[in-house]
């Protein structure tokens, strides 16, 4: 069986050497997006304003810099539920230094957690915080003043959501997003060759040869599967030599790939089942691919998504690959962390396989 | 070599094929003539495994083809040219010879064979697309016959040919079954039947409405163009003679 599935392996990998619009759309494609994406996300114009919500602040002091900062012209409080770029926690006991005091006025903490993507949002609430307070104790203590320079009597702490570091760089976001691409492009090209194999009359043949099916499907899967590796591997290279993208455990993203690779597989199987005319399956998949991507963050960063779609998004096997190959290089989370989507991916490509196996093998038992 | 006993192949309520039986011995031709969808492609996907009945048995060499092994001796010519179009003549036909488990010299000698046999050894590096259909037909069935089947089945092998090809394409088949290989045989032409088999099966609407021996001279008695004239009445009203 191994040996047949390893024979139809290397068929349709050496087709697919061949035949170049595939190979262009399963290699070249995902690497000219990390590229393309990676290079827009590091120039991108920084933001002039940032979502913050805001816990607490009701009373005293905490409430006189939440007004202040609500004022700010740079600032949005983002309502109960809504996505925000931070969260700012001003506790109800927060005391403002009274001015007067001699030398020079102690800082108090106060805590903002941002999500790890949006480093320059970050320096605006950490700005605006510190404006706001200083604006707050002046108001209070000087009402009459106006533009009294001075140390603001807050200190401003940025911490990570989930404890994770920023990247360093736009391809650390977007070589992840092309891996995704590189994984789903393959499930397209391969699914839809198969469509086309099975209009062609190869796979009757393959099925009358004296081995079993399940070993031809499987080789069909392994191509896959090994493309759509060797492509994220490939990625992660050029991402890792040449453009800096941090991989934090080499042993996580090695399984964050292989879980993809194999989701690929199972992926391929469903796409060879969704037409018997290779157009209409070629074009379904591609309209597919389309959708999980979006949906899964491999187009725009789930961060910049509105809330329903960020949960409708969940669903998509793109995330769980986009969360597992950042959770192994620059997210730096824990084998635990990782253990969900690696998962998920597997049980995709297992799934969609056995699925996808079943009903392809009952509609080609016909000539 | 081949048998099918009241075999019965069901599509929904339709009855594909109705109580089939017949046999193909070693160095048998045996056609199956029929108008479309008389189940003749049923039949073919019975006898080669891709399907199975769903009353009766088909056996090849008295084991069932839906097991790998069974098929072992089995080549198999769809109406489709079921090679890879990227690939070339001798890729297609290493790659199916390979799938056996055959040692890789042994492969190669079958291969050169094969490829002998169908007169395209001047072509054999060139890529499946690039061929005319006859040429492509011919290695379609080069392929089947990597592994040294001991039983071939054609699906309508000629169709589309012309009568050069079609000429070249019947010849090879009356070769191999003189070299003692059973062969089964869809066709809807009426004058390849005469020709070429030592029987002919007529099926229509899933059953087999009369059988033809040139053994018993039934076949050999008829002149040409009866056949036609014999198809043409028993599919008109469908009753059974034999």
């Amino acid at each position: 069986m191994i040996r047949t599935a390893l024979l139809i392996a290397i068929n349709d990998l050496h087709r697919l050497v061949l035949d170049r619009t595939a190979l262009a759309f399963t290699l070249l494609f995902p690497l000219g997006f990390g590229l393309f994406y990676g290079m827009v996300v590091s120039e991108v114009a920084p933001p002039h304003h940032a979502t913050v919500a805001v816990i607490g602040g009701d009373s005293g002091d905490a409430s006189l810099v939440r007004d202040e900062l609500l004022a700010h012209p740079a600032i949005e409080f983002a309502e109960p539920g809504e996505p925000a770029d931070a969260v700012l926690r001003l506790p109800d006991d927060l005391t403002l230094p009274r001015m007067g005091t001699p030398g020079e006025l102690p800082q108090t903490l106060i805590s903002v957690e941002l999500d790890p993507r949006r480093i320059a949002e970050g320096a605006i609430v950490k700005s605006a915080v510190r404006a706001a307070s200083w604006q707050a104790t002046l108001h209070r203590d000087l009402p009459a003043s106006r533009d009294v320079a001075g140390q603001p009597p807050v200190r401003v702490e940025l911490t990570w959501r989930g404890g994770v570091t920023p990247p360093e760089s736009g391809f650390s976001l977007s070589f992840p997003q092309a891996v995704v691409w590189a994984v789903l492009a393959c499930a397209a090209t391969f699914g839809a060759s198969m469509v086309a194999e099975r209009r062609a009359g190869t796979l009757a043949r393959l099925r009358a040869a004296p081995v079993g099916f399940h070993a031809v499907i499987l080789g069909k899967a392994l191509a896959c599967a090994a493309v759509a590796g060797t492509t994220g591997l490939a990625l992660a290279a050029i991402g890792t030599i040449w453009l800096g993208v941090p991989v934090a455990h080499p042993a996580q993203a090695g399984a964050a790939l292989i879980a993809a690779a194999i989701a690929s597989a199972g992926l391929m199987m469903l796409v060879a089942t969704l037409s018997s005319r290779r157009a209409a399956a070629g074009q379904i998949a591609w309209a597919i691919v389309l959708v999980l991507a979006m949906s899964g963050g491999a187009m725009l960063p789930v961060a910049f998504m509105p809330e329903w779609l960020q949960q409708a998004g969940a669903l998509s096997p793109a995330r769980w690959a986009i969360e597992a190959l950042e959770a192994a290089t620059w997210r730096r989370s824990t084998w635990a962390d990782l253990s969900q989507p690696l998962t998920l991916l597997i049980g995709t490509g297992v799934g969609g396989f056995v699925v996808g196996h079943a009903i392809f093998a009952r509609s080609t038992a016909r000539l | 070599m081949l048998s099918f006993r009241e075999v019965e192949v069901r599509y929904a309520e339709r009855r594909a094929l109705d109580r089939v039986s017949f046999d193909v011995a070693p160095g048998e031709i045996v056609g199956l003539l029929g108008p479309n969808g008389a189940g003749k492609s049923t039949a073919i996907a019975a006898a080669t495994g891709l399907l199975g009945p769903d009353a009766g048995t088909v056996r090849i060499n008295g084991a069932d083809p839906k097991s790998p092994r069974a098929r072992r001796p089995l080549g198999l010519v769809t109406q489709q040219i079921g090679l890879y179009e990227d690939l070339t003549v001798r890729q297609n036909i290493r790659l199916f010879a390979s799938l056996p488990g055959c040692e890789r010299r042994a492969i190669n000698a079958s291969m050169h064979r094969a490829i002998e046999r169908v007169g395209l050894a001047d072509r054999a590096t060139d890529r499946v697309g690039r061929l005319s259909l006859g040429l492509k037909r011919r290695a379609h069935i080069a392929a089947s016959l990597a592994h040294a089947p001991r039983l071939l089945v054609l699906d309508e092998p000629t169709a589309g040919l012309d009568p050069h090809a079609r000429a070249a394409v019947l010849e090879l088949v009356h070769q191999l079954a003189a070299d003692g290989v059973a062969v089964l045989f869809t066709t809807q032409l009426f004058d390849e039947a005469e020709r070429l088999c030592h029987r002919v099966l007529i099926l229509h609407g899933g059953r087999i409405i009369s059988e033809r021996s040139a053994r018993d001279e039934q076949l050999g008695e008829l002149k040409a163009g009866e056949l036609e004239r014999l198809f043409m009445q028993l599919t008109a009203n469908g009753s059974r003679s034999s």
